[in-house]
């Protein structure tokens, strides 16, 4: 297989908010393994991830998936793990349900889904709070539930936008190791950040401050 | 195919959650779609007793038989009997009889009317006739078994007869008093003096104002001024009125209905669906169908009005009685064993119109959920 064909390919990019660009002209690749995206608040990142998961539809350009695919329905309910920045669970389900529910959406068997499950809940220490539902839980347990949820499905594209924002030390090592040690094979991992704690991960990087000039301004007045 | 089991027990979870958070939103609902409810069941069951009653008399008074009625008094210059005046078609049957001045009495000493046939009235009168035995005049009496064969003096002369079984137009000719049907052989000799004359024409065409104005148009060609003629034609057109007017109660009454419901449900389910947006994204994040998101909406809110229907049904059968008996409607018109103006099909002929608002209700949902959902979660 063409290494190209593995890699996430964005080629002439556009996004804009209403009348505010966001992204112009933007091209890069993304092979398997993680690369952090990083730059200020507000420079693009989460939507970058967004414009990859299809969560919003490019102004310009294109995006080719691994294999050339684009980012359809079933490419988000079988191939993508999305962490959001806020709230990635049901309230009203336990997060195991949660869980269950991307797997079933994802195509797996009962037996599959339970024993993923049981996998990712151990590894990011959550199988005492398997049947609480979200609001009892903490933010970090919250968004280690959400990680939990996203991999379940074993994705070949991983996004994740902050995870670690606002998390102590110790929530942010657990997802640091899931992240350095437990990714799915050929998995392009996608981490949008400015947690520095995260550089210590092996990594790729994008520096996403060069494609907005307009903020370079703050680096001067901080 | 377990995905959308599992979405629907989440949604319906929800759907239960804000119920029980917002049970002001729930009641508002339940409490309009109540009322209107029971205003369109209450509007359509007094319409549908009206018709009924208006056609009620239409049959009683035979919804396809025009009656004429005429004396005639004897004389040189007497008229022809109307049975013999009025058409004779194929899809119009004719029952003429002639009521004689003379005394009649069976061997039971019951007076007698002594009404006298033509031949005209023959194909009219066959299947009566041939289901007794032959005889040269037949009586007919309600309290005397069909077939009795019985003695009758007319005018002074025995004669032996058969009583026949009460057909239900004997009530035009004689109130439903006993009588002597004699042929006009015999009765020939008892109406020099005159007669009264009753002559049923049953329409059989379904074009019963033609007939009626060909009848009115012969009788006055033939200056039978005296001919009374009665048709059911002004209660049949009050009837296809009365038919309109429901038609149209029913058509504004339920797009009223169903608009407030589209505005109010519409508006509820607006502001529910803000708060609760992110859930929605976030379960199209994971792969949930849009149409799937919007059957929660599509659900709750004909969940709702059927609730309220049922119950504005139920409010509505316990009080029909002294509700429309209050209003003067016999009590054989208000019992709903006989006629329900609550049948289940009728209540959904109206309330179909709710049902359609609490659809439409979800237009702006559904429209909603066309946003991305990369612009609604952060």
């Amino acid at each position: 297989m063409n290494p190209s064909d593995r890699s996430i390919v964005c080629t002439s990019l556009g996004f804009r908010y209403g009348a505010t660009p966001v992204l112009e002209n933007f091209s890069a690749a993304f092979r398997p393994g993680l690369t952090l995206v990083r730059g200020f608040s507000g420079c693009g990142k989460s939507t970058l991830l967004k414009l990859i998961a299809g969560f919003l539809v490019p102004t310009a350009g294109r995006i080719a998936l691994p294999g050339g695919g684009r980012a359809d329905a079933v490419f988000q309910r079988r191939e993508l793990g999305f962490v959001f920045q806020q709230l990635n669970l049901l309230p009203l389900a336990s997060v195991r349900r949660n869980l269950a529910l991307v797997g079933a959406f994802a195509g797996l068997d009962r037996g599959e889904i339970a024993r993923r499950t049981e996998k990712y809940l151990t590894l990011l220490g959550l199988e005492a709070l398997a049947d609480r539902e979200p609001g009892s839980l903490s933010g970090g347990q919250q968004q280690r539930a959400a990680i939990a949820r996203a991999l379940l499905k074993e994705p070949s594209v991983f996004l994740l936008d902050e995870p670690t924002s606002g998390l102590d030390d110790l929530n942010c090592r657990v997802i640091m190791r899931l992240l350095g040690h437990h990714l799915p094979p050929d998995c392009i991992c996608l981490v949008a950040t400015h947690d520095p704690r995260l550089a210590e991960l092996p990594h790729e990087s994008l520096d996403f401050n060069r494609f907005l000039p307009v903020e370079r301004h703050l680096v001067s007045l901080a | 195919m377990k995905a959308w089991i599992l979405t629907a027990f989440y949604l319906w979870k929800d759907i239960w959650s804000r119920w029980l958070e917002t049970p002001g939103a729930l009641l508002a609902r339940l409490l309009v779609a109540f009322l209107l409810a029971g205003l369109m069941l209450l509007g359509q069951a007094a319409l549908r007793l009206a018709e009924r009653s208006l056609e009620t008399r239409v049959a009683r008074m035979g919804a396809h038989t025009i009656v004429i009625n005429e004396a005639v008094s004897g004389g040189a210059d007497r008229q022809p009997p109307l049975g013999r005046l009025l058409p004779a078609a194929p899809d119009v049957d004719l029952l003429a009889l002639r009521q004689a001045s003379v005394r009649a009495q069976d061997e039971f000493g019951t007076e007698l009317r002594v009404l006298v046939r033509g031949n005209e009235s023959l194909p009219a009168l066959a299947p009566l006739l041939a289901a007794a035995p032959e005889a040269a005049v037949h009586t007919i009496n309600p309290l005397l078994p069909a077939g009795l064969a019985l003695r009758v003096l007319i005018d002074g002369r025995d004669y032996a007869a058969t009583n026949l079984a009460p057909p239900a137009s004997l009530q035009r000719f004689a109130s439903g008093q006993p009588v002597v049907l004699v042929p006009e052989a015999i009765g020939e000799t008892w109406l020099g003096t005159g007669w009264f004359e009753t002559a049923l024409v049953f329409d059989r065409g379904g074009d019963l104002p033609r007939l009626a104005a060909a009848i009115r148009a012969l009788l006055r060609l033939e200056e039978r001024h005296h001919a009374q003629i009665q048709s059911p034609e002004a209660l049949l057109d009050e009837l296809q009125d009365l038919r309109q007017v429901q038609h149209r109660a029913q058509t504004g009454a339920g797009l009223v209905g169903g608009c407030v419901v589209a505005l109010l449900f519409g508006s509820i389910a607006v502001l529910e669906y803000r708060q609760n947006r992110y859930v929605a994204a976030l379960l199209r994040s994971c792969g949930a169908p849009a149409p799937l998101l919007v059957a929660r909406y599509a659900v709750e809110a004909l969940l709702l009005s059927a609730i309220a229907v049922l119950a504005a049904r139920l409010a509505l059968a316990g009080l029909h009685e002294p509700l429309f008996g209050r209003l003067g409607l016999e009590a054989a018109l208000l019992d709903r064993g006989r006629y329900d103006p609550y049948a289940w099909p009728l209540v959904w002929q109206q309330t179909r119109w709710l049902a359609l608002g609490a659809l439409v209700s979800l237009l702006p949902v559904a429209f909603s959920l066309r946003q991305p959902v990369g612009r609604i979660l952060q």
